[in-house]
């Protein structure tokens, strides 16, 4: 059974990782919070749903599309908004991240009401069994992709001219702009970046899990978690933090019982931040 | 000083004449502002004097409404005593969390003050004393209908008061200016012999004392409260908009960006059923990009208001 | 310029005469309810606002309710709580002070009746409900709320006695219940039921209210080897249970649900894998009753399927036998006083519908009990007591189906 529980939480953690990558990305280049993550992830999961029900496309296809939509959405937020108070104080940026939170799950209420959907795979309920535990086709199909994805924005922010652009004006905005890169324009790139990454994830949450409008608050606080215990600033950060704490919670519910997975992921945020808070591979500020 | 008496005496008249003139919804609505004012001007303390943003008040809230529920449904205490033990309990809790959580700042310190409130909320549905996530009833109040409401928008006024003349008293002494102090300069009130440490400890202690009491007031109220309304994030959010509307750092500030914001929600609730609360979204955007500083900001301000005040503060925070 | 003027005043007299007319016209009794039309809850909630409509329908085209020989029709009033308990309440308080109901229907499942129901009481207005069996919600002396659901503690006693009667008896049993009112009174009743008939408890698991995540819970149900497991849950969990279990390629002897195996609606979202599954009700559409509103029982379901295109289930009973308790309490007691109206309801004694007979406890909670179902080639039947219909017992593997 131990190896079925550490299967288990690799498998959620590898989803984690994904949903946690756009906002470490976010952060560590723009330092901003973006407390309107989740409902990006919920943007990814709902036109998932719909591309999936009206068009009958599957889900790790139409991913790209999604990604691809949200980009683009994320791009025209960060150009025609949030750049307006980029340079405000703390709890300013941070209000208005809760604005665009309101703003976006609100709309997704009116159009697409309270109730919950899924989207329900041929291939949905197929398991295979390695080292006698059983692992559902969906979830590591899911776990897959969260890699692929993880190593594409691996290869971008280190091999790229982008990926460069991009790691200079985190590091520098100055000295970035003083050699040329168009530094507003790198912004709305980033923010666009990590807000089609979330929308991958929810991609994959909407084919595990059945989705909601409302779905997007738990998931932005989760992947706080996971970006803190992974630590800012490293693309690795997030993967680290991501399979720790699925591992840790599937251990932790196993042991106590399923409700305490809140307590068990909430407890570590605030324990890491007060004994540790560059995480596990942070960098020293 | 002249202005700060003014402003007593408004809400005092204005506070007292509220309920008699209007019906038992309308004083429903009220109760619900003088609430939030409590919410607003307790975040007040921590986030706008001391300058530590925190993202997590309401976990003092949810620790003031279920300690009430325990201490009356479990304990057979009265509503008095449950209402001051539950603020002291909130109070100490803010006061001894707040030494390990404000040594961060910042970001981290957002980001841990929310984990807290979660983490408490998590520990409230794990726990069998608090019903776990089932909810917990509190005994019905023993009065008519119409007492009930006096009784409950009475005494949230009577705590929104208290707050008030409490910190109008602790502004004027040393605990007030090192508040201030360390949020203008955190490390130059440490060298001037400000006891950062305790002084962080105590403010937020504060403003958890009376967010727990208004806690306690809303469990009495709803006679039936879960974990997940009283330690709902979105009422943080509310709370620091109200502060930050009405103008952060200053004594009736947040108490008017809860009444300002509470009227215009609920009148947008009332006249447009399915959009209102899409429309708070877009407000809280267009507030925090074009009049960051507030309202009173906006009244006190000496220089001359126009197009050109709020162009201004968009040019100066753009990247 | 006189004509006109004389003009415009005959219009609006007209106008206003219109105007009066409408406000004559017939004397209406109105029933108020704060319900799930959208939210986790709402695949269930929704099959009451059905039921309440048909009922009134009914009652109304019967001629109304008589009230010391004037005739009032039901007019409903709803609003959607999105299945929250906090949003449901302060619903309710709008419907008594803004739509000034004359009495109240209840939502869907305990957890937002209980909120709804101190309303009520704070207004002395009665609220029969249909969706909420918990008995948190009748054992705080709230005089004003009435149930057609029975004791949730009771539940699951119908399946357990089932499972003493199969060849050979399991002895392993796992409990799961969502941390709600329901299902933790689901929960705790299953366990002491069981225990008395002296299975073995091997697992005895809480889970979180609206979670879709069931790994960890099935998980250990497998390594503990359970050979019957009872979820209590409603139906988007029972659902998503139903779907994980398939998953992880774990099929007990019997998989036993509180919510979700008698509605339509789970077995559309789960296709062929909702069969052999098991579940509870106080009510099935085998049964045969002589109705109050409706002829029996089986003309009931028959009009019912009819009109709405599904089977009804125990939910949509419940809903209708509310309606029915009203119309009796409100003739009986001939007078609007929302007090002898409350009193009226507490005297139902023995009211024949196509529910089954309606008695209440003091506490306000019917008196009934539960049957189990089981659904077999898509179609839900009652297993036991038997009915007619064999159970499949046990269960086939997933992969045998």
């Amino acid at each position: 059974m131990l190896t079925q529980i550490l299967i288990n939480g690799i498998l959620k953690g590898g989803l984690y990782a994904l949903m946690a990558m756009g906002m470490s990305l976010i952060w560590g280049v723009m330092n901003i919070i973006n407390i309107a993550h989740g409902s990006f992830i919920m943007l990814g999961a709902y036109t998932t749903y719909w591309f999936f029900t009206l068009y009958g496309m599957d889900p790790f296809v139409s991913v790209l599309l999604s990604m691809a939509l949200i980009f683009f959405l994320g791009f025209f937020i960060q150009k025609y908004i949030i750049n307006f108070v980029i340079g405000a104080s703390l709890f300013i940026t941070l209000l208005l991240a809760f604005g665009i939170e309101i703003l976006i799950n609100n709309l997704a209420l009116l159009f697409w009401t309270a109730d919950v959907r899924s989207v329900q795979v041929t291939y949905g309920g197929a398991n295979i069994e390695i080292l006698g535990a059983v692992i559902p086709t969906v979830r590591l199909f899911a776990f897959l992709l969260a890699i692929a994805v993880s190593v594409i924005l691996f290869i971008i922010m280190n091999k790229t001219w982008l990926g460069r652009a991009i790691r200079s004006t985190a590091q520098d905005l100055e000295a970035a702009r003083l050699n040329g890169v168009n530094v507003g324009k790198i912004y709305s790139i980033t923010f666009g970046i990590g807000t089609a990454v979330a929308a991958a994830a929810g991609t994959l949450w909407a084919v595990i899990f059945p989705i909601s409008p409302t779905m997007g608050g738990h998931l932005t606080l989760k992947s706080f978690v996971v970006t803190i215990i992974g630590g800012l600033g490293t693309m690795m950060g997030p993967l680290v933090g991501g399979l720790s704490l699925g591992i840790v919670e599937s251990l932790g519910t196993n042991w106590f019982g399923s409700t305490f997975e809140n307590l068990i992921s909430f407890t570590i945020l605030v324990l890491v931040l007060i004994f540790k808070p560059n995480g596990i591979l942070g960098k020293k500020e | 000083m002249k202005g700060t008496l003014i402003g007593f005496a408004l809400i005092i008249i204005i506070g007292v004449l509220v309920p008699f003139t209007a019906g038992n919804f309308a004083i429903r609505l009220a109760t619900d502002i003088v609430i939030f004012a409590i919410l607003a001007s307790s975040w007040n303390i921590i986030g706008g004097y001391t300058g530590y943003a925190s993202f997590g008040n309401i976990v003092f809230f949810g620790v003031g409404a279920y300690a009430t529920a325990v201490l009356m449904s479990k304990a057979g205490l009265g509503f008095y005593p449950a209402l001051i033990l539950s603020g002291l309990i909130a109070g100490l809790y803010g006061f001894a969390i707040g030494f390990p959580i404000l040594r961060l700042k910042g970001h981290y310190f957002a980001i841990a003050t929310l984990g807290l409130a979660e983490a408490t909320k998590a520990l409230v549905q794990n726990l069998g004393l608090t019903e776990g996530n089932s909810g917990m009833y509190l005994p019905m109040p023993e009065m008519g209908i119409d007492a009930s409401y006096m009784f409950f928008y009475f005494n949230a006024l009577g705590i929104l008061l208290i707050l008030l003349v409490i910190m109008y008293f602790i502004l004027n002494t040393k605990l007030g200016y090192g508040f201030v102090a360390i949020r203008e300069d955190e490390d130059a009130a440490d060298s001037i012999g400000i006891n950062t440490t305790i002084f962080k400890s105590i403010s937020f202690g504060l403003s958890g004392l009376f967010t727990g009491m208004a806690g306690s007031v809303y469990a009495y109220q709803q006679g039936f409260i879960k974990p997940e309304p009283v330690f709902i994030v979105t009422k943080t959010v509310k709370m620091i908009v109200m502060a930050v509307f009405g103008g952060v750092g200053s004594l009736f500030g947040p108490v008017i960006g809860a009444v300002s914001i509470e009227l215009i929600a609920n009148y947008l609730s009332e006249h447009f059923l399915v959009i209102h609360t899409i429309f708070f979204g877009t407000i809280i955007i267009l507030a925090v990009i074009f009049a960051p500083k507030g309202i009173m900001d906006i009244i006190t301000a000496r220089k001359k208001i126009g197009l050109s005040y709020f162009l201004e503060n968009i040019r100066k925070n753009r990247v | 310029m006189f004509y006109r003027k004389l003009f415009l005043m005959l219009a609006s007299f007209l106008l206003v005469f219109a105007f009066s007319f409408t406000a004559y016209a017939e004397n209406v009794i109105k029933l108020g309810s704060a319900i799930s039309f959208t939210g986790a809850k709402s695949r269930t909630g929704k099959l009451y606002v059905d039921s309440y409509k048909f009922a009134v329908n009914k009652v109304n085209e019967m001629g109304g309710v008589n009230v010391n020989g004037k005739n009032y029709k039901f007019e409903l009033v709803f609003y959607d709580d999105k299945s929250e308990p906090t949003e449901s309440a302060r619903l309710v308080e709008k419907l008594i002070t803004v739509d000034k109901v004359d009495f109240l229907l209840g939502p869907y499942s305990s957890g937002i009746t209980i909120p709804n129901s101190i309303v009520a009481r704070r207004y002395r207005i009665p609220m029969i409900e249909g969706g909420g069996a918990s008995s948190k919600i009748f054992d705080k002396g709230n005089k004003y709320i009435f149930g057609t659901l029975p004791r949730a503690g009771d539940y699951f006693r119908s399946t357990l006695e089932f499972l003493t009667k199969q060849n050979p008896t399991p002895k392993k049993i796992a409990i799961l219940y969502a941390d709600d009112k329901f299902d933790v009174s689901v929960g705790e009743g299953a366990k002491a039921a069981a225990e008395e008939m002296g299975f073995d408890v091997v697992v005895y698991e809480k889970y979180s209210e609206g979670a879709s995540d069931f790994t960890s819970a099935i998980t250990k149900a497998k390594d503990a080897g359970a050979e019957a497991t009872l979820v209590a849950g409603h139906t988007e969990e029972a659902i998503n249970f139903v779907q994980q279990s398939k998953e992880l390629d774990y099929s007990p002897n019997l998989l036993g649900l509180t919510v979700g195996p008698s509605e339509a609606d789970f077995r559309k979202a789960l296709g062929k894998d909702a069969n052999y599954i098991y579940g509870v009700a106080s009510w099935s559409t085998e049964m045969n009753f002589e109705g109050y509103l409706f002829e029996d029982t089986q003309t009931f379901v028959k009009k019912f399927t009819d009109k709405f295109g599904y089977d009804p289930d125990y939910h949509n009973a419940a809903g209708i036998a509310a309606i029915a308790v009203y119309k009796d309490a409100i003739e009986r007691a001939g007078s609007l006083d929302p007090q002898k109206i409350r009193d009226a309801i507490a005297e139902t004694s023995g009211l024949k519908t196509i529910y089954g007979p309606v008695d209440f406890m003091d506490n306000g909670q019917i008196i009934g009990s539960s049957v189990v179902l089981q659904i077999l080639d898509g179609k839900v039947r009652q297993v036991y007591p038997a009915s007619g219909y064999d159970a499949v017992y046990p269960m086939p593997e997933w992969d045998n189906r």
